[in-house]
């Protein structure tokens, strides 16, 4: 919302004696966020009002004439060569004088035809004040000649308030409505436009039939007729709409806009010669098309309103005007119409068909139903005094049970005091409430002082007002919310139970040295590392590019993006983890939208360094990784099941599942090496990703004193196929040792020579130690003893060496 | 023949300078006082000497071995810790050069943002909640005072779930629901924050189709707008760590009333106005306001017994104040040169 400052005073009585950049502050903290605020315009002194005195064609060969203007009691008649169409004797207009800036260009005296020109009388477009460069300006008689123009446009002292109007204030998308606010605020009064109304002298009425009366529930028509067709608008309504940053078409069109931008009251003019019989207001049909003044064609259906004559459409109800049944240039007759719609089937088809207008704008917010009558006035009176035009009655149809109800509200002065924070006077309250409108009961006091309470009637101009606590906020806005204490928080009221597993646990990757990186949730849908899964992945319906179509179920797609723009930035090493949520299934629920951990390192494990050797990273490298963080969550890593993976996105061979007591929780893997192809990637990538939820299912600690007595260690170095996962002999060796051996350690792993070919040897160091007392060397043999025994008869281990220490 | 004592004496007293390592010093030690030693020869020898001289020699011998010895003793001291010295030296390393070890990680700066919100926050009785980001119309919109058709719902561009064009889910576009999935879940009084991803349909210098907010809500006996403006004033002071003027002015949200947009006063030129606040000296940095009755008794509390406040605000706003980055979306590029600069933890 958009309109001059000076507009917006002369509602106001005594006018406020605030500077434009205090007037904008108020507004602001008045709710009504100011964006911009804008000089009205700038023109040049030497730019005047000049009468024209006589006007004589140039000579016969030029269709250009040349006029004797005045510039003053006190200054000799100028010169002036002219080609403008509306150029007669008599008008006041706007002389560039010799020596004026004019859009950067100095006005010179010229010579035409032999005439000296002594500067250039302007249309608006030469002097940057509209888009009409074919006629010259024409100003209101009483102005004075050599008088600045800016001062006689009122350009000098004013400014032009853009507002960032929220979708509950329809009515300040009206210049009355913001006056309305700002009057209560400074206690001043709010003074309506007075309109003289010039009597009816013509009879025709347009009949009006509301169809879809819950849609349309009051519709006012009226005929104007015989509008001058030379009729222009005058220059202080043409300065008002280009202040509000509107374009003036035709006098009827710029008086529809003139009243909406006044009163946000929309109204619509039709060429009566349009209009066969009288107007219905219905749904549309299907196969109805309208071409709207923008030239955008829409179909109607049975959901779009329409205003319409006895044959057809000829408006998008509240949003926009058909271009056949508008006004133009040979219109003689107008139609006004001034009519009450719904908010709620206005927003319904302007969203569907992707249409907004200042119109539609206003009528989704609401439109006072109690300023049509005014309205209409308003316009009519307008267009009598513009355009000459004669008034016909006002013809109106209306279905008064549709209409918005008078509402009201309790409103307590315990609950003012308890949604502020902060005691406010019933005075206050009154006064004010009263000043924006709202209808005040006397104070009822049942029982205590505190407890008064009024009943409060909402104005009609207002669609926000729902309950107590929006008539608490019309208080708290004229108060100030400045003028508001801060209390402080009363500090805790009782521990927070805030989990701090998530944090720690990213802390703790980064600490490993992973950054952390953030992708996009959603995917193309044929991203790189999504696996077999792609099908089922979740789909967006309006993605903004096919980039972002798909919602991830795995944090590598994502991973994989970071790392291939890295390499293409030249790192040959990249480590990097994201923490972030996955989604599987289409419900509104935290378990079907996981959060994971996920972690990716390529290329070598350590960064470059004098001091050690170059390897690039391996399984066990990230396997090693992994296990800190199930550490760091209290799960040893003998509690996981490393199964191999059957993720087609990982290297067969080295990858693992993870399983926790029979639960998936994650991969760790080497990346298949055709994927890394596919990504264009020629160095080995290691990645894991694990179930942030399962993994944070912390295990509670619990103390055992140490063991105060001596450790037996025995270290044994066994036979098994080489296929054998080593786990289980690790197991097993725990089992068989029973609660005597307290640790069991992998210390080597050899295949080549000396061992067979199917064969692998994996050394084993047995800790034993007993919380109550030292162990015999015989009692530690015979546990180590049962312990081979089992290897031997389930994992086929044949013992190839052992050793005490 | 033999040589006067001390003659035997000086000699030694070379050998023992002469000597430069312990072993040559033990050498030494040998040729006068060992068993074979020329003092100890000398010793046995006083036997076959009269006794009358014997006593004046021995003394000789005994003061000359002593002498020896000490002087033995006091440079094996030495030439010990020489060779400490020594091992030392060779052992030294040129310690400038840098350690062996994995390279550094770091927290993505909208993390490290979060745990300083959610830290002063913590620090002042909220809890941290968390919720879905895939969400139903209803937490999203209807259950917000955010009717279809209502006005509010054009402020939101959505990004809705493929469902057969029941438009039943959408991507959440705030983190305003936390307030009914909390109301649901807790009874009052309460205090939470609900940190998270949140989606519009937006992209440029200042926009991310993705982007993170945090929604906060209390409920308790009276709360209102005084005691909005002294949590948020604050959050605010904290967070940038300097008192910043702060304002709220009043502005609309359907889940809430009164409702009120908070400004601080620019960063970058402290009031002053330059191009970051629009040379406005402000900048908007989130909604808030009392909780809307309607939505309280969406969330099942009785706006009779309890009233609160809500506020929500963009967390990568706030890290791009914070940090002084320009452009949002390099948050989410990953680019290791970008997140190097956040080494932190």
């Amino acid at each position: 919302m958009k309109f001059s400052e000076s507009w917006l005073r002369s509602f106001i009585e005594p006018e406020p004696a605030l500077s434009s950049e205090q007037l904008g502050e108020r507004l602001t903290m008045l709710g009504l966020e100011v964006d911009a605020i804008e000089p009205a315009g700038s023109l040049h002194e030497r730019i005047v009002v000049a009468e024209v005195q006589s006007v004589t064609p140039l000579s016969e060969r030029a269709p250009a004439n040349v006029c004797a203007v005045s510039v003053g009691a006190g200054s000799p008649l100028l010169d002036v060569v002219c080609t403008a169409p509306n150029l007669k004797a008599g008008m006041k207009t706007a002389l560039a004088q010799v020596g004026a800036e004019v859009a950067g260009r100095r006005i010179e005296a010229r010579k035409v035809h032999g005439v000296v020109s002594q500067g250039m009388l302007a249309s608006e477009a030469e002097i940057g004040l509209g888009d009409d460069a074919g006629e010259i300006i024409e100003l209101d008689a009483l102005s004075a000649p050599g008088a600045r123009i800016s001062e006689v446009l009122g350009i000098d002292n004013d400014a032009c308030i853009s507002l960032d109007v929220t979708p509950d204030r329809g009515d300040c998308f009206g210049v009355l409505g913001v006056a309305r606010d700002l009057a209560a605020s400074l206690g001043a009064n709010l003074k309506l436009p007075e309109v003289e109304l010039p009597s009816e002298t013509i009879t025709t009425r347009i009949a009006v039939q509301l169809e879809a009366s819950q849609a349309c529930a009051r519709f006012l028509s009226a005929v104007c007729a015989d509008i001058d067709h030379r009729a222009r608008s005058p220059m202080w309504l043409r300065e008002r709409l280009r202040r509000s940053g509107l374009r003036c078409i035709h006098p009827a069109v710029d008086i529809t806009n003139y009243v909406m931008l006044e009163l946000g009251r929309p109204l619509h003019a039709f060429d009566r010669a349009k209009v066969e019989g009288g107007l219905i207001v219905r749904y549309g049909r299907t196969e109805e098309q309208l071409t709207l003044i923008d030239g955008k064609q829409v179909a109607l259906d049975h959901d779009a309103l329409a205003v319409c004559d006895s044959r057809r459409p000829l408006s998008l109800a509240g949003i926009m005007g058909d271009a056949a049944s508008g006004v133009t240039a040979e219109t003689r007759d107008v139609v006004f119409e001034c009519a009450w719609f719904n908010p709620r089937v206005i927003a319904r088809t302007a969203r569907r068909l992707g249409i907004q207008s200042d119109s539609s704008i206003r009528f989704e917010r609401g439109v006072d139903p109690g300023l049509m009558a005014f309205g209409m006035s308003r316009a009519r009176a307008l267009i009598a005094a513009v355009c000459k035009a004669r008034l016909g009655p006002v013809t109106e149809a209306t279905s008064a049970e549709h209409l918005p109800r008078k509402v009201s509200h309790r409103l307590r002065a315990s609950q003012v005091t308890r949604l502020i924070g902060q005691k406010i006077a019933p005075s206050f309250v009154e006064e004010g409430l009263r000043r924006l409108g709202f209808g005040v009961s006397a104070p009822s006091m049942p029982s205590t002082l505190n407890d008064a309470s009024w009943q409060i009637e909402v104005p009609s101009h207002r669609f926000d007002i729902e309950g107590e606590a929006d008539l608490v906020e019309e208080v708290a806005r004229l108060h100030g919310f400045e003028a508001i204490p801060e209390m402080p928080c009363d500090g805790l009221r009782r521990p927070s139970r805030h989990v701090t597993s998530v944090r720690r646990l990213s802390e703790f990757v980064a600490a490993l040295g992973y950054r952390e990186v953030m992708s996009y949730s959603f995917l193309p849908a044929d991203s790189i590392g999504m696996g077999n899964e792609s099908d089922a992945h979740l789909t967006l319906q309006n993605p903004m590019s096919s980039d972002q179509a798909v919602m991830r179920r795995s944090l590598l797609p994502g991973l994989l993006r970071v790392l291939a723009g890295n390499l293409a930035r030249h790192h040959a090493r990249v480590r990097v983890f994201e923490l972030g949520r996955v989604f599987l299934e289409k419900h509104a629920d935290v378990n079907a939208q996981p959060l994971r951990l996920a972690a990716l390192h390529c290329g070598d494990q350590w960064p470059e360094s004098w001091g050690q050797a170059r390897r690039t990273v391996d399984f066990f490298d990230i396997k090693g990784d992994v296990e800190r963080v199930l550490a760091l969550n209290g799960w040893d890593g003998h509690s996981i099941d490393w199964q191999p993976s059957l993720d087609p996105r990982c290297h067969p061979g080295r990858s693992a599942s993870l399983c926790l007591n029979g639960e998936h929780m994650g991969i760790v893997a080497e990346l298949h090496p055709h994927l890394l192809r596919q990504a264009d990637i020629g160095l080995p990538v290691c990645f894991f990703e694990v179930n942030v939820d399962v993994l944070a299912r912390r295990c509670v600690a619990t103390f055992e004193a140490p063991s105060k007595f001596p450790q037996v260690r025995r270290d044994i170095a066994l036979l098994v196929n080489r296929d054998l996962p080593v786990c289980k002999l690790l197991d097993i060796a725990r089992q068989a040792g029973e609660a005597l051996v307290c640790e069991v350690d992998v210390f080597d792993v050899y295949q080549g020579e000396g061992v067979d070919a199917h064969d692998k040897s994996v050394a084993i160091r047995l800790t034993f130690q007993s919380p109550e007392r030292t162990l015999r060397d015989e009692e530690v043999s015979l546990h180590m003893e049962r312990i081979l025994a089992a290897l031997k008869d389930s994992c086929r281990a044949r013992l190839r060496g052992t050793s005490h220490r | 023949m033999t040589l006067p004592v001390s003659e035997i004496e000086a000699c030694a007293l070379e050998d023992v300078d002469k000597a430069d390592t312990p072993s040559n010093l033990q050498l030494v030690r040998a040729k006068y006082l060992g068993r074979k030693g020329l003092l100890t020869v000398r010793r046995r020898a006083l036997k076959s000497l009269p006794v009358a001289s014997r006593a004046a020699l021995g003394r000789e011998i005994n003061d000359c071995a002593n002498k020896i010895s000490q002087v033995i003793e006091s440079r094996m001291a030495v030439l010990k810790q020489r060779a400490i010295d020594d091992a030392l030296r060779r052992e030294a390393l040129d310690v400038s050069l840098p350690g062996r070890r994995q390279s550094n990680g770091s927290l993505h700066p909208l993390t490290q943002v979060m745990h300083r919100i959610e830290d002063i926050f913590v620090g002042a009785g909220f809890d941290v909640v968390e919720g879905p980001e895939i969400e139903t119309d209803y937490y999203n919109f209807t259950a917000l005072n955010i009717p279809p058709d209502h006005p509010a719902r054009a402020m939101h561009d959505t990004f809705y779930l493929d469902d057969g064009g029941k438009a039943e889910l959408v991507l959440r576009t705030h983190t305003s629901p936390a307030q009914i999935r909390t109301m649901e879940a807790r009874n009052p009084p309460l205090r939470v924050i609900s940190p998270g991803r949140v989606y519009r349909r937006d992209s440029d210098m200042t926009h991310s189709p993705m982007f993170h907010q945090v929604e906060g809500l209390a409920i308790d006996r009276d709360l209102g707008l005084a005691h909005l403006k002294g949590v948020i004033g604050d959050f605010l002071n904290r967070f940038f760590e300097k008192r910043l003027a702060v304002r709220f002015r009043p502005s609309y949200f359907p889940f809430t009333e009164p409702s009120a947009e908070v400004d601080v006063q620019c960063v970058h030129c402290g009031g002053e106005g330059c191009r970051s606040c629009k040379y406005t000296g402000w900048l908007e940095v989130m909604g808030c306001g009392v909780v809307n009755p309607r939505v309280l008794r969406m969330g099942g509390v009785d706006p009779d017994a309890w009233s609160g406040y809500a506020f929500g605000f963009g967390v990568d706003r706030l890290a791009m104040l914070y940090f002084g980055v320009a452009d949002l979306r390099q948050f989410y590029a990953g680019e290791l040169d970008f997140l190097a600069q956040f080494d932190r933890l």
